[in-house]
């Protein structure tokens, strides 16, 4: 089949642990379809390019429609959390073999004896290490031993390591060593894949940088396989369009330069999901608000500021305990800055020691899901007590595919309730009132982080659970809007389609403001640059859309953790000084609401991101033909606010016409998903069919003027 | 800067709507406590991030050694954060409590904010300065007070740490004082503080990020307490500390009754000594008897105050017995601690106290060998002790004050072997050696493990590590003080239930490779010339159980990856090189 004819589509799909996603969108007249697809786990390709194919044909469309295909994996996450990668080896200064393995030597629990940490991605007898050194400055204190490179690097291919990764102490700043040592290993060894620090990660702080190195050259070698065969294969279907990849960072980028960096795909799922909520925020008229996707085992947040996901210069990964800070492995990649909670629809309930009803981190996952599932599963999760209150209709879960069975989830949630003296339903508003609440406090605590006061922020919800508990978790966080996007079935793949071509560099150069050698600075800032655009013109980006962003990580002399501050285009002089001291202080005192004069100011990182511009979709506005049905029904529902169960409207969402306004309580299902609007607040659609809601957000939790 | 803790009164709930729809005294329900439990854990965590990011010394912004808590309006524990520095959070409480007897609640207002680094009322040195904030609610009585404890980088004194005989040498001691009086900062203090000081910006930093964390964290528990409608925290307070209490006193009964006693050598001063415990469990309750540790001693700084010999004793049990429950007041309760007045353990008034750590820390490994018999489970072998190079100085007209913390190896235990370098009994973390660099004109030639120093055993302790440093080729003219303060030199570590035992601390000096080193049997403390290098061996830590019973295939592993290196197989691994 050879396309209708009406236009020219992109295409996005990500793959995911059940379903892969897929949407299409036309770039013409803004038409967008949304398609779902079991995933192939033992080989998602194979599941991925079926599904494409029927989604096509479904369309009417051929391969040969379709401009651009963007794709997003979890397959980097994956090989680092399996640890199915490339056994790979590591060259490191003489003296610092174990960095990679010490790690920040501190407990991430303080009561904990027992805490694990990851094992390091390079066992002891695959890291060696190479005479070299160079200090802070450059300076060569011991020249780099070419014989022992190729030495060492000879005993770990005869150990059978299949990827090198090469890091040296200042490398950040000073690469010689590094780029010398890998030519001399290149020659020798021309097919062993090399990743350097001075190219992953040319940042200050060795244990991070030899992570994330090790890192790149362990999912290097599957990655690069990978990718080159969606490419193959996509153009032997037919596609002739271009074929891109989703970042953490939130930008896409080339196939080549996902080859080289794979590292960079790490959270790509969950960061088009927050380009999504930009997208749609943007839409409707927020700048700022929060990103909130609830699935079956985690929630996730992220903040979206002046409309652009917040990005971040690191990650952790592969954690020992999913929801504890240090327990994982530090990646410096820019990537959108996510909070992970471990609360979803599959969360399990449980009594502890002290007699306290906990939810989660513990999940039911989908197999054997919620009891109410059916499938085995006998603990009480967050969808039983869902159910139980009314939320959720047992016929129509997955559109009426599944059938829920309440009485599995009352007898589930009793096994809870009868310990704690309560009764079934109370047990269950417990239930669903702490999952809630404690999702409320992980994402207070995130946007207290990036110095975000919740109140003046507006809420962008989706994931399988994400509106069921939406408009609660406003309400305890004081936001008073939050929307319910269209799309929300596919968030993530429809966020590919939203991001730009971006490219991101750094380069650590400490130095106290005052005191920047500007040639060295400038020189250093623009060869970054000129690397960006050498690498989007060639892709097809007008060099006058080409849009770029510089910043610094700095801090005040004598501080020790830094904060990204903006820094002027172009060439920077003495002249800059002032600019660059009055931007560190605005963001600062934004972010702390705190100032002490009499510092000097010192940058530590150089950022700089070349992209090419926003995609500009135009969604075509829904459809309003089927207004007639929109109602279904009525069930009894309990709400706190009325202390028992009362009788809730219930709509089908395709059906709601822009404009329809409605009072809460109310419920709304669509295929995905279930929105449960409590009394008080207010429903309303609009003019692209996504849902709004208008919080009762109580007096005490207001924005007052001043607080904040 | 104002410092009131009151952020204004919210848009329609005024102070007479509240107290109308009061909960205070609400028996919470299980659903409720839980809630409210972990939104104040959520705002000392608010609080602890803050002093974190705004820090100005690696000691505090690196390696973490603060912590930030909320007590009750009797100076009890709350909540903590949860990497909290766990002496810090016990003896908070004890220092809030003595802050309430110079200035007896009643008598603060909003925009009070409480200050000192008291080493008998709070941490145990002076470097340890502690900051207090009252919370007020809208009827202006005080709620709750928000803590916060951080290991400043100076506080004057002498830098030769190892030479004091008294406090008055180890530099200012501040009394419970206002640091700010409704809102207005006592800037006769401030400025005494800025001339005793080296690095008065970098101290004085660190002191203004406590005050930002308390501020912001008695915001958020007014909101807290306006959004559920509380005019105090009496019920909530009772309740988590009533819980934590029952979970210790449940785990402590499940111990059998007895005494069990155990002795734990330290390196002391002039002559090392041992330290005596008897733990006694009679039902849900237990007491820590020190009697019988020698005397203070008369100079060198390492003896203990009472204050922070509490905290650090509770902190282990707590480790031990009731690990997963947040901690609070509730875990005080079931323990009795006793020292000697006058002994190291509790000394008196004006004891040199500045490296008191080189005694602490010996607490630790005595209280779980104590109880190895009865808790096999539960304790682990002794972990290498950890030790901070601290360089000071200046260099190209800049003055630099600079820590290097690096970890001994972890003790094994019945689980696992030791996971690697691990800070403890403290919960700081290690520094970037290329931050160090960056900051000081020093270079580290090696910061790795050291073959065959964990201690054998069925599991096997963690290895210590090496760490060389010596002055930048390229820095003269300048000062490069050089101080290290190690203990643990005069005995390997031992193990645990057969454990065998893992290297000692050992300390070099030497004018460059090839030159013949010095070992030293104390500290350091000196002007590093060029060439000149300092070295560390910290410790092994100690194997758990017999080492006949390992796993042969882990043997083999250690022995691949060159942690154990048998005779035979280095000469073979050296063949293939």
């Amino acid at each position: 089949m050879n396309g209708s004819g009406n236009g020219r589509w992109a295409l996005g799909f990500d793959i995911g642990g059940t379903f892969t996603d897929y949407v299409l969108l036309n770039a013409d007249d803004g038409q967008m379809h949304i398609f779902k697809h079991l995933t192939t786990p033992d080989d998602p390709a194979r599941g991925a390019f079926e599904g494409m194919r029927m989604f096509l044909e479904q369309r009417h469309l051929g391969f040969g429609d379709v401009f651009l295909t963007i794709h997003g994996t979890t397959l980097v996450t994956n090989t680092l959390i399996e640890r199915r990668g490339a056994v790979t080896g590591l060259l490191t200064t003489e003296g610092f073999r174990d960095i990679l393995e010490m790690g920040k030597e501190q407990r991430y629990d303080i009561y904990d004896l027992f805490l694990k940490f990851p094992s390091p991605l390079v066992r002891r007898r695959h890291r060696r290490e190479i005479r070299e050194r160079v200090d802070r400055s450059g300076q060569v204190i011991v020249p780099l031993d070419e014989e022992g490179v190729l030495r060492e690097t000879q005993f770990l291919v005869d150990e059978g390591i299949e990827s090198l990764a090469i890091t040296f102490l200042h490398a950040y700043a000073f690469p010689d060593h590094e780029r010398r040592a890998a030519e001399v290993v290149r020659s020798a060894f021309p097919s062993l894949p090399i990743a350097t620090s001075a190219d992953v990660a040319p940042e200050i702080r060795e244990y991070e940088r030899t992570v994330t190195t090790a890192a790149n050259a362990f999912v290097k070698p599957q990655a690069d396989a990978y990718i080159a065969r969606l490419a193959r294969e996509l153009r032997d279907s037919g596609m002739v369009g271009q074929f891109l990849l989703m970042q953490s960072s939130g930008g896409t980028t080339l196939p080549a330069t996902a080859r080289e960096l794979p590292i960079r795909l790490l959270e790509s799922g969950p960061a088009a999901g927050g380009l999504a909520a930009a997208y749609f925020g943007n839409r409707m008229g927020w700048d700022d608000l929060l990103s909130f996707d609830m699935g079956g085992t985690t929630a996730k947040a992220c903040v979206i500021s002046d409309g652009v996901p917040t990005v971040v210069p690191e990650i952790e990964v592969a954690r020992e305990h999913r929801f504890t800070k240090g327990s994982g492995l530090p990646v410096r990649t820019p990537s959108v800055d996510l909070i992970e909670i471990g609360a979803g629809g599959g969360s399990i309930a449980w009594i502890d020691s002290m007699g306290l009803l906990k939810v989660g981190p513990r999940s039911a996952g989908a197999d054997p899901g919620p009891a109410c599932y059916g499938r085995g599963g006998s603990e009480p999760t967050v969808t039983d007590a869902n159910l139980v209150l009314g939320y959720l209709d047992p016929s129509f879960f997955l559109g009426g595919e599944m059938t829920l069975d309440r009485s599995a989830a009352e007898a589930a949630i009793a096994s809870v309730a009868r310990p704690l003296g309560l009764e079934i339903v109370e047990a269950a508003w417990g239930i669903h009132e702490l999952v809630t609440e404690n999702m409320a406090a992980a994402a207070r605590i995130h946007m207290v982080e990036k110095g975000r006061d919740p109140r003046r922020l507006s809420m962008a919800a989706f994931g399988g659970a994400g509106p069921a508990h939406a408009c609660r978790i406003a309400r305890i966080l004081g936001m008073q809007h939050v929307a319910i996007p269209v799309a929300a079935g596919a968030t993530s793949a429809f966020g590919f389609l939203a991001a730009p071509l971006a490219f991101d560099f750094s380069h650590s150069y400490p130095t106290v403001i005052d005191d920047a050698d500007w040639g060295k600075l400038n020189a250093l800032l623009s060869d970054m640059e000129s690397r960006g655009r050498d690498l989007l013109t060639p892709a097809g980006v007008d060099p006058a859309t080409i849009e770029v962003r510089r910043v610094a990580d700095m801090r005040l002399l004598g501080q020790v953790h830094s904060i990204e501050v903006p820094i002027p285009n172009g060439q920077l002089d003495a002249d800059s000084v002032n600019a660059i001291r009055q931007a560190f202080k605005s963001t600062y005192t934004h972010l702390y609401r705190h100032w002490f004069e009499g510092y000097e100011m010192l940058a530590m990182t150089w950022r700089v991101t070349v992209r090419g511009p926003t995609p500009a979709i135009t969604l075509k506005a829904s459809a309003t033909d089927r207004a007639a049905r929109a109602k279904k029904g009525s069930r009894p529902a309990y709400f706190a606010e009325s202390g028992t169960f009362v009788e809730a409207a219930v709509y089908d969402r395709y059906a709601l016409t822009a404009g329809t306004r409605i009072e809460g309580p109310c419920i709304v299902e669509e295929r995905e998903s279930t929105l449960v609007v409590p009394p008080g607040d207010t429903l309303t659609v609009d003019a692209h069919g996504n849902l709004r809601i208008r919080v009762d957000v109580p007096d005490a939790v207001m924005l007052t003027g001043g607080a904040g | 800067m104002s410092t009131s803790a009151k952020p204004p009164p919210p848009a329609s709930t005024g102070s007479s709507a509240m107290s109308s729809r009061d909960r205070s005294d609400t028996v919470l329900d299980p659903v409720s406590l839980e809630i409210m439990w972990q939104r104040v854990i959520s705002i000392v965590e608010e609080c602890w991030t803050t002093v974190w990011k705004t820090s100005f010394s690696v000691v505090v912004g690196e390696a973490l050694d603060f912590g930030c808590e909320a007590l009750d309006v009797e100076g009890n524990v709350l909540a903590h954060a949860k990497r909290s520095m766990p002496a810090f959070n016990n003896a908070l409480p004890t220092c809030a409590r003595a802050c309430l007897e110079r200035y007896p609640v009643e008598t603060l207002r909003p925009g009070d904010v409480l200050i000192t680094n008291d080493p008998w009322l709070c941490a145990g040195h002076l470097f340890d300065v502690a900051i207090i904030t009252p919370v007020f609610n809208d009827d202006e009585q005080v709620v709750a007070f928000m803590g916060s404890v951080a290991n400043v980088a100076d506080i004057g004194g002498t830098r030769a740490r190892h030479t004091t005989r008294e406090i008055y040498e180890e530099g200012l001691f501040i009394p419970p004082m206002k640091l700010y009086d409704a809102g207005a900062i006592n800037s006769d203090l401030v400025r005494v503080i800025e001339h005793n000081v080296r690095l008065a910006p970098m101290v004085i930093g660190d002191i203004h990020a406590m005050v930002a964390a308390n501020r912001l964290g008695a915001e958020r528990l007014l909101q807290f307490m306006h959004e559920y409608e509380l005019a105090d925290l009496r019920s909530l307070t009772s309740e988590v500390q009533g819980r934590t209490e029952r979970a210790m006193r449940e785990a402590i009964a499940a111990l059998p009754d007895g005494t069990y006693t155990a002795t734990q050598w330290c390196d002391g001063i002039d002559a090392p000594f041992e330290l005596p415990v008897a733990i006694t469990v009679h039902g849900d309750s237990i007491t820590v008897d020190f009697a019988g540790a020698p005397p203070q001693l008369p100079h060198g700084g390492t003896n203990v105050t009472l204050s922070i010999l509490k905290a650090e004793t509770v902190y282990v049990l707590k480790c031990l017995l009731s690990p997963r429950v947040p901690s609070n007041a509730g875990d005080f309760r079931p323990i009795e601690i006793r020292a000697p007045e006058g002994s190291v353990l509790n000394c008196t008034h004006p004891a040199s106290v500045n490296n008191r750590t080189r005694t602490l820390w010996c607490v630790p490994p005595l209280l779980m060998r104590a109880l190895a018999d009865v808790a096999p489970g539960n304790v682990q072998a002794f972990t290498g002790f950890p030790l901070a190079v601290k360089v000071y100085g200046t260099d190209d007209g800049r003055p630099f004050n600079d820590h290097l913390f690096q970890a001994g190896g972890q003790g094994a235990s019945a689980h696992a072997d030791g996971c690697g370098a691990v800070l403890f009994p403290t919960s700081a973390g290690n520094v970037s050696i290329e931050t160090f660099e960056t900051r000081t004109p020093f270079l580290v030639d090696t910061k790795a493990y050291i073959a065959d120093s964990g201690g054998a055993g069925t599991y096997r302790g963690a290895p210590g590590q090496r760490v060389t440093v010596r002055r930048l080729p390229s820095a003269t003219g300048g000062k490069y003080l050089v101080g290290a303060w190690p203990t643990g030199m005069r005995r390997d570590t031992p193990g645990l239930l057969g454990g065998e035992a893992g290297t000692r601390m050992k300390l070099f000096t030497d004018d460059g490779p090839g030159t013949p080193p010095t070992e030293h049997d104390g500290g350091v403390f000196f002007d590093m010339q060029p060439g000149q290098r300092v070295t560390v061996d910290l410790p092994g830590g100690g194997g758990y159980g017999p080492a006949s019973a390992r796993d042969s295939r882990a043997v083999q592993r250690d022995i691949a990856d060159g942690f154990v290196i048998q005779s035979a197989e280095h000469a073979a691994e050296e063949e293939t090189r």
